[in-house]
């Protein structure tokens, strides 16, 4: 391969290699990304600045602006485009889309070089001396460990424990009534619960110890049978073992009944 | 030498890149003023007359000559070779750039320090803060004014300075999106995620539908790379920004044509208010404004080119050669041109606010290019590239659905209202320095603030003398000298509530043409041949004033823009566990797309992770501020509700606890907004629990959600 193609040998590369990534069925994301940045934010711009900008020489610096600049302003308007074709914004289309425009510039930059004397741009030469490579690399690792605080920071951040408490009707097909209720601990610590559960001020159920984990749920489907009432208030009421005449969390709910002239129950 | 000074155009085509050899010897020549003779303007347009000059005391005549003089120096810039840093001026090496890159890195190993020792609940954010950010920007600012920095080593400085400000604001969240703004935007890009189309309705901000180019970046880089839409907007930021940067300097290099001042220009752009925190958030002005500013650098040659084109199109019939570069001057207009055109078009579908600021700038631009008759105005490229940011416009605005002349012009109006209102003494001007939960900024940060502020109203006059003086042909350079003057302008809506935020938003446009008149003050006042170690202080220390005025100024009173413990009505810092566990079990067990009525903090929350269709003034012209207000559910409460088709009601009851940061607690419009004396009363929040139709159905501590579908008989979905 000639010197003064090797960037679009590696247009190509690239876009090839976005195009089999997005068919395979899974997808590990860092090398998805490391396939998708050149892709997205700067082969279409680049390849179209290398086509307006044929037998110029631009100034390095620029030309990575422009291709940057470019990209940017060629994905938005993409966008538009993909928006109005029937598949819309999905992973393929996007492939395919931003591929198609880069090999149609790059076959462009190819053919307009053909015979051209001037090279293909010049990858700045990044010349460090020893002691400057080990500054960069401190710097890096600075950074990083910065942002690796910042995370973990935000991840320990103390908050104050909580437990989430609630009750929703649930559909039997048995037309009998039934409500769902759930606990979910985001305490610090595990913790001991006591529910209990009234129908109409009547206490129908009472779980007397439930041991929660942080992060753990608990869940049941609860049968409420009413007797005569048409409608059926039910009230729940979480209590922390350690303060068990303190109600923690309280929820309530009236199921509305619907009944034959026999009584039986039609909907609830 | 003539490297250093060289002309890094747009395009060095061979055929004319020796003409476009900037030599600082030439400087007062046709060529350094890029365009024609410079109309013959009379010298006393400075100057006083001698008898009034004579009149004045010695100490005062001095001052008026010496700056006389340095406005007229016409080689602020020269270096002679015999300056003992003139070999590290023209290198192409790193410089020190290595050494300030690990200063920059412990600046902000600092600020992670003090952010995490604020989300402690520890009050010491300011003494890391602070003293973080000066070791990012003092040693690079100190190494950019040093004419001794090479081309190379300032775009690295610039990039290095400008990333680190971008990653404070990741530092400042790095797991979520917690800035109000971005919640905004999540949901319009994850409806795209959903639904593979735009356009999808977005009741918490409607008009980001229809500028969804952020979004659209956002999806295309999370659908190929199969990342997540967090970090997925991360990655699009941390381009644009750098996009930002490097088009800010080239902009700048191009009209000033000089790396240096380039350089000061950037940096002092840095300073402005919004730069740090809200133009590195994911909302649509962090890609609007980079691409914008790009379409200035496309154009930037323009000038350049038109009026070539027109001096040798006489001639180009008749002569080979002239023929040849008129040619080659025509391909490079049409590529100006559609480069231009295309990030044009890209901006219209970005950001409102940036598009008509840019495209009021491009008519000025186009404007002041024909009071120059450089070219003729119905050809010239600029006039066309102004009308085709128009029409777009306009189409764009005209829209079907497109809810941004409702949105923008009732910003407007309260802003300006208010104004009149303080203007008039019929109402109170806001308390600056001051949360609206009595929350104060101490006083050197006050007095910092109000010295930035002031010594940029005090150096613009100057600058823009020295524009006036040595760049008044360029109709791009005299274009940001008139933008410059809306500056003092803006600062008048800092003393209005629902105008402050538009001072600052302002800034971010208006400090590029700002920040293009200072860099030109600073090199004619303190030219290169007469810096030494004082004047470099001196300028040292007026830019960081500046750079940490704009910081205070940005990071809100108290710097309560800035992590910390959870605080009352205040967007980021109201963004915790227990709000968002809340939202995602609604979606989990109510599904989507339910009608949510809710405080600020939870409309977000309910709006993003929730997947909620949260009722909003702006989207439903209901405000259901007064059903949370109101002491008892009366039927005013209950019109409210069915009109709104509430099912859910998403009551925080921490709501009670105090006064919103903010200003108000559910909509700017709600009842006592910017005036309460007093938190919303709990009874007030938990009137709910006693009605008998209305099921409390979630119950976590400080939320509660009820579902008051059996009170107005609403639908479970919209």
């Amino acid at each position: 391969m000639r010197l003064k193609h090797l960037d679009l040998n590696l247009i190509v590369t690239i876009v090839t290699a976005n195009i089999i990534w997005a068919l395979l069925p899974s997808h590990p994301p860092v090398i998805g990304i490391v396939l998708a940045l050149p892709l997205v934010f700067l082969l279409p711009g680049y390849t179209l600045t290398e086509v307006l900008s044929h037998k110029r020489s631009v100034d390095g610096t620029y030309r990575f602006i422009l291709s940057l600049g470019l990209s940017l302003s060629m994905d938005v308007l993409s966008g538009f485009i993909l928006n109005i074709l029937p598949l819309g914004l999905q992973e393929i289309s996007w492939v395919v889309f931003l591929g198609m425009l880069t090999m149609v510039f790059t076959l462009l930059v190819a053919y307009l070089r053909k015979g051209s004397s001037i090279d293909a741009m010049q990858l700045p030469k990044f010349r460090f001396r020893k002691h400057e490579y080990i500054l960069i690399g401190l710097s890096l690792i600075v950074t990083i460990l910065s942002l690796r605080y910042s995370a973990i920071s935000v991840a320990q951040q103390p908050h104050p424990g909580f437990t989430q408490l609630w009750i929703l009707p649930s559909t039997q097909t048995d037309n009998t009534c039934a409500i769902e209720l759930g606990v979910h601990s985001f305490e610090t610590t595990p913790v001991k619960y006591r529910i209990t559960m009234t129908a109409n001020s009547v206490q129908v159920n009472i779980w007397s110890s439930v041991d929660l984990a942080p992060q753990e749920e608990w869940n049941r489907l609860v049968p409420v049978s009413p007797i005569s009432a048409n409608n059926v208030n039910v009230e729940v009421r979480l209590y922390k073992s350690d303060k068990p005449e303190i109600i923690y969390r309280e929820v309530h709910m009236t199921l509305n009944v619907l009944r034959e002239s026999t009584g039986q129950i039609l909907k609830c | 030498m003539k490297n250093q000074f060289r002309q890094i155009t747009f395009f060095q085509n061979i055929e004319y890149s020796n003409d476009m050899l900037y030599l600082q010897e030439e400087s007062h020549s046709v060529l350094e003023q890029q365009t024609v003779k410079l109309p013959s303007i009379h010298e006393t347009t400075f100057d006083l007359p001698h008898k009034i000059l004579d009149s004045l005391p010695k100490p005062i005549q001095h001052l008026l000559v010496t700056i006389r003089n340095r406005v007229r120096d016409p080689n602020p810039e020269v270096y002679y070779m015999s300056h003992p840093n003139a070999a590290g001026a023209l290198s192409t090496t790193w410089g020190w750039l290595p050494l300030l890159a690990l200063t920059s890195a412990l600046g902000m190993l600092l600020i992670a320090f003090g952010f995490a020792n604020s989300r402690y609940g520890n009050t010491e954010l300011q003494f890391f803060f602070y003293p973080g950010i000066l070791l990012i920007f003092i040693p690079p600012v100190i190494r950019l004014i040093s004419p001794s920095a090479s081309r190379t080593e300032r775009i690295g400085l610039l990039c290095i300075v400008g990333i680190c400000c971008y990653l404070i604001k990741v530092m400042s969240s790095p797991l979520y999106f917690s800035s109000y703004d971005e919640f905004l935007h999540w949901r319009t890009v994850d409806d795209i995620a959903r639904s593979g189309h735009l356009f999808s309705e977005n009741a918490l901000l409607p008009v980001s539908s229809y500028y969804p180019g952020l979004e659209i970046v956002t999806n295309s880089f999370s659908t190929v790379s199969g990342l997540d839409t967090f970090h997925s907007g991360l990655i699009v930021l941390g381009v644009a920004r750098l996009l930002m940067i490097l088009t800010l300097f080239a902009l700048n290099e191009q009209i000033l044509k000089s790396a240096r001042m380039a350089s000061i220009a950037t940096i002092l752009y840095m300073a402005n208010p919004h730069f740090l925190l809200f133009d590195s958030q994911f909302a649509y002005e962090s890609l609007a404004l980079p691409l914008a500013t790009f379409v200035m650098f496309a154009m930037a040659p323009n000038q350049w080119v038109s009026t070539r084109l027109e001096r040798l199109k006489p001639i180009a019939p008749i002569m080979v050669f002239a023929n040849a570069g008129h040619k080659e001057l025509n391909s490079d207009l049409r590529w100006i041109t559609l480069t231009a055109w295309i990030a044009l078009i890209a901006v219209v579908f970005t950001h409102h606010v940036t598009d008509f600021f840019f495209d009021a700038l491009l008519i000025l631009w186009a404007v002041v290019y024909g009071l120059l008759r450089l070219t003729p105005m119905h050809r010239s490229n600029l006039t066309r590239t102004a009308l085709l940011g128009i029409l777009i416009t306009i189409a764009w605005i005209g829209l079907r659905g497109n809810p941004v002349v409702g949105y923008i012009s009732s910003f407007l109006g309260n802003a300006v209202n208010e104004l009149g209102g303080i203007l008039t003494h019929t109402g109170n001007a806001r308390q600056l320095f001051v949360t609206y939960n009595g929350q104060p900024t101490s006083l050197w940060e006050r007095v910092i603030a109000i010295i930035s502020v002031a010594l940029i109203l005090l150096c613009l006059p100057f600058g823009l003398l020295c524009l006036w003086k040595r760049y008044r042909s360029n109709a791009f350079t005299s274009t940001l000298g008139i933008v410059s003057l809306f500056y003092p302008v803006s600062q008048v809506f800092r003393f209005t509530n629902s105008g402050a935020q538009l001072t600052d938003r302002a800034a971010a446009f208006l400090f590029i043409p700002i920040t293009t008149v200072l860099a030109i003050f600073i090199t004619q006042f303190w030219p290169t041949r007469q810096l030494n170690w004082k004047n470099s202080s001196l300028i040292t220390c007026a830019i960081s004033v500046i750079l940490l005025g704009g910081i205070i100024l940005g990071a809100g009173p108290a710097l309560s823009g800035l992590p910390g413990p959870y605080q009352v009505g205040a967007d980021s810092r109201s963004i915790e566990t227990e709000g968002i566990q809340a939202a995602i079990w609604v979606h989990m067990y109510l599904g989507s797309n339910n009608r949510i009525g809710t405080d600020r903090t939870n409309q977000v929350l309910m709006g993003t992770y929730g997947v909620q269709r949260v009722v909003t003034p702006i989207d439903d012209n209901i405000d259901v501020s007064t059903i949370f207000f109101s002491s008892r559910l009366g039927l005013d409460e209950l019109a409210t509700l069915r009109s709104a088709q509430i099912r859910y009601l998403i009551v925080d009851q921490r709501l009670a606890q105090s006064l919103p940061l903010i200003g108000f607690y559910f909509v700017e419009g709600e009842p006592k907004a910017f005036q309460r004396t007093a938190p919303i009363d709990l009874k007030a929040l938990t009137k709910f629990n006693t009605i008998s139709q209305i099921n409390r159905i979630f119950d976590s501590g400080d939320i509660v959600i009820y579902d008051v579908g059996g009170l107005i008989n609403a639908p479970k979905t919209p």
